[in-house]
């Protein structure tokens, strides 16, 4: 009995370690893509945005110093 | 060149197949799990801890079925990758040998407890062990040498003609209980006068024995869905780290 046992066990911890593996492997892809794209996305906002008007105070402002 | 962006739907459809097939593959492996334990009938000519012992069978065939089925389906995605150079091919392939290695090390390991009540001895330098052992090793090279690559299309390229040369080791593994004088048992077509603790094979063995080959089958399906869509995942993790670089 002891025999079938611990090959069932054995076989099953095999398997077992194999999903866990591909589980926490997967959480951390998702987490790190996640990242990436917000950073990503994040650039494609400031390269977007136009940039700043010069106002007529702040030119006076820069004149004067 | 592969494109990683996949339209939505498609995705969408993937997952659920991913989803099915996990759930098929649990109620298979349970389901082959009542045939092994309650099921089969024990085998005739034996006794005792050997009789019992023989029930690894079902787990050491159904192992077996679902390694060939991974480096069957490796030799398929090396091909593939070296014809159409689509790296789903090669991720095909490579998430085929990770789960044909986890299933080629159950048939080891369930193999090796297996002999101790039947040879004896937990190991022995037979043909057919020494075989497997190799096939093994050759699959975990494979892993290794692929791993040390950086540029990915040169990876795909290695991984696909070593995998294409590392698939000769299944023929001479299923055949060295043939071809050399070996005390490992012939399941299948043919038999071995040297073998020891072979038992005959009745009905209700033969019908766990398809019971194991669907569920193994169906678990590697879902183990290898699951990593291949993993692994296009880290390809896109990595387009997007170049992206930002």
């Amino acid at each position: 009995m002891i025999y079938l046992a611990v090959a069932l066990i054995a076989v099953w911890l095999l398997v077992t370690l194999y999903v866990v593996f591909m589980g926490r492997r997967q959480r951390r892809l998702e987490e790190e893509i996640g990242t990436l794209e917000e950073m990503m996305a994040e650039r494609r906002a400031r390269a977007a945005q136009p940039p700043a008007k010069q106002t007529g105070a702040g030119m006076a402002a820069r004149r004067a110093s | 060149m592969s494109t990683i962006s996949i339209p939505r739907r498609r995705a969408a459809g993937s997952h659920l197949l991913q989803v099915a097939l996990s759930v098929f593959a649990v109620a298979g492996m349970a389901a082959m799990m009542w045939f092994a334990l309650v099921y089969a009938r024990p085998a005739a000519n034996l006794e005792g801890t050997e009789q019992i012992a023989q029930r690894i069978f079902y787990v050491h065939m159904g192992c077996t079925v679902g390694a060939l089925a991974a480096f069957l389906v490796s030799l398929i995605g090396s091909a593939g990758y070296l014809v159409t150079r689509n790296l789903d091919w090669d991720r095909m392939t490579q998430a085929s040998i990770e789960i044909g290695l986890v299933f080629g090390l159950g048939t080891i390991i369930s193999g090796s407890i297996w002999s101790k009540p039947t040879w004896n001895t937990y190991w022995t330098w037979d043909p057919r062990l020494t075989a497997s052992t190799i096939t093994v090793l050759v699959y975990i090279a494979y892993l290794l040498f692929r791993n040390g690559i950086e540029n990915r299309s040169t990876r795909a390229r290695f991984g696909s003609i070593y995998a294409l040369f590392a698939f000769l080791s299944i023929p001479l593994t299923y055949y060295s209980a043939r071809w050399f004088r070996s005390i490992h048992p012939v399941v299948f077509g043919g038999e071995n006068a040297d073998a020891q603790g072979s038992f005959s094979i009745g009905p209700s063995m033969s019908q766990t024995l398809i019971v194991g080959a669907i569920a193994y089958s169906l678990l590697f399906g879902a183990l290898l869905l699951t990593r291949w869509r993993q692994l296009r995942m880290e390809d896109r993790l990595a387009e997007l780290r170049e992206e930002l670089e």
